[in-house]
């Protein structure tokens, strides 16, 4: 699987959780909260994409997520372990 | 302080709105069906479902063009569980009916009580169902929704409500102690307005089938003929008939209503809660005479002059043979007076919700100068209890009482006086 791949998986998820956020909004550099998200929000959208590639993230780990960049690496980094 | 009744709501399988309530309990509308509510046993039992409906159609109809209102109320309510998302509806028709979407109060003085215990079963079964293998994919959403005080956290959001708030419980009686507690809450001063909502409660297959094991559970005989199989105080009663329905009643202070300028529906003049030292399923002819007594002596009034029983009447072979024999001893000297009826003939048995559900059933009756009658009444276990036969019009109802008891020994009744 690839990065792009990854990331397409993980847009359809901010947009099934925010709902509100027009698809155009959605770029790699934001952050979920940069796009109204909060955090429940983001917990929601990284278990549900979690869940679509059979890995897991533990909570730890995403302290140092800053944007949806960096979450399309640690996703990256887990399905390839 | 008196306490009085300023808005309505309500939700069930033979109405949408108290418009379509009232016209159900007139015209003899039954609302339960055959489902196969237990998927696995390939079973269809007779229930008081209600049908699938456009979550979002419905939201905007109550919301009468408030376009603002009904986006906010769609946001916070979008992927909450389904007993929250419907109790949202005839809250809504309930606090436009009170006119509370015009009125310039302070929300620190609006409180809400939710009547329901374990109201989201059927949403822990399909969780468990679905996480038991993959635990670690859970939503971590559910953290928030599998509390009933999901629902007081959501119906607190979508109208600003911020007074003394909770759920309460009590089994089949859960809504009369809800009623009973935002009425205790307004008459001490706490909050100058209640809204006591009890959402549906979402059975899931494990307390259907427990149910149906206990025996509780009716509708063998009339499998077939689901809106014969709710009959109480028949002769053919076999047991309860599970109902889903949502109740939803605004409870205001005389002050408030007068500064408001509202026009109230009935007043709240007794209520009262009389355990039976019993945790199992068993009625108890004592512990309902006390309930029934306790609440007309509080209301300041006398068997003689109730003249409407709003009866717990579910359906079941106990229950009702007790009911009766208590409603007989309490106003044996004026049994003539009094009409006694049970909503649960055209909803079944809403479990939570049933006694907010006959609450409202009592007032529109009391309102509309009607008494809606008793399905399936072909024959009365009692003949000497004046039970409604078939709807009589041009009656009017002064004081009512509404009999709700509940597993665990819970007896409570409700005494409503009409407002002219």
């Amino acid at each position: 699987m690839s990065k792009e791949e990854i990331y397409q998986i993980l847009k359809s998820n901010i947009i099934l959780i925010l709902d509100e956020v027009p698809e155009e909004d959605i770029l790699i550099h934001k952050s979920i909260k940069e796009l109204g998200g909060n955090s429940i929000d983001r917990v929601e959208i990284v278990t549900i994409t979690s869940e679509d590639l059979n890995v897991r993230i533990p909570a730890e780990e995403l302290g140092s997520v800053k944007n949806i960049e960096d979450l399309v690496n640690k996703f990256y980094e887990k399905v390839v372990q | 302080m008196k306490v009085f009744v300023s808005g309505m709501g309500v939700f069930n399988s033979i109405a949408h709105n108290v418009k379509q309530f009232e016209n159900s309990l007139k015209t003899n509308i039954c609302g339960i069906k055959s489902v196969e509510y237990l998927h696995d046993m390939k079973v269809s039992l007779p229930i008081g479902m209600i049908e699938k409906f456009s979550l979002e159609d419905s939201l905007r109809e109550s919301c009468n063009q408030d376009e603002f209102f009904y986006k906010n109320t769609l946001k916070s309510i979008k992927r909450s569980p389904y007993v929250v998302q419907t109790a949202v509806i005839p809250a809504i028709e309930a606090w436009n009916y009170a006119q509370l979407n015009n009125s310039d109060i302070d929300m620190g003085n609006v409180g809400l009580i939710v009547g329901g215990q374990n109201i989201s079963q059927m949403y822990h079964y399909e969780m468990f169902q679905k996480y038991r293998e993959q635990l670690e994919y859970i939503n971590p959403t559910y953290a928030l929704h599998y509390m009933d005080t999901d629902c007081v956290g959501t119906l607190s959001e979508v109208f600003g409500i911020k007074g003394e708030s909770f759920s309460v419980g009590g089994a089949s009686a859960t809504s009369n102690v809800a009623i009973i507690k935002g009425y205790q809450q307004i008459k001490f001063g706490i909050n100058d307005i209640c809204m006591v909502a009890s959402p549906i409660n979402h059975l899931s297959p494990l307390e259907v089938q427990a149910f149906y094991n206990l025996g509780a559970l009716g509708g063998r005989k009339y499998r077939n003929l689901p809106k014969e199989a709710c009959r109480p105080f028949d002769e053919d009663h076999e047991g309860f008939i599970y109902g889903q329905g949502i109740g939803v009643l605004i409870l205001e202070s005389e002050d408030s209503v007068k500064r408001r300028k509202v026009h109230p529906l009935v007043e709240i003049i007794g209520g009262s809660m009389v355990l039976d030292s019993n945790r199992l399923s068993a009625p108890s002819e004592d512990g309902e005479y006390l309930a029934i007594k306790k609440a007309i002596k509080e209301a300041g009034l006398m068997p003689k002059d109730i003249t409407y029983v709003n009866a717990h009447g579910s359906s079941s072979p106990k229950g009702d043979d007790v009911e009766a024999k208590v409603i007989k001893n309490i106003f044996q000297d004026d049994l003539s007076n009094i009409h006694v009826n049970s909503t649960k003939s055209f909803t079944g048995h809403c479990l939570n919700s049933a006694g907010i559900t006959e609450a409202i059933a009592t007032i529109l009756q009391m309102k509309g100068d009607f008494l809606h009658s008793n399905l399936n009444l072909h024959k009365p276990i009692d003949n000497d209890i004046p039970f409604v036969r078939n709807t009589l019009e041009h009656i009017s109802v002064k004081y009512g009482i509404n009999n709700s008891f509940g597993f665990g020994g819970i007896n409570t009744c409700l005494v409503l006086k009409n407002v002219v």
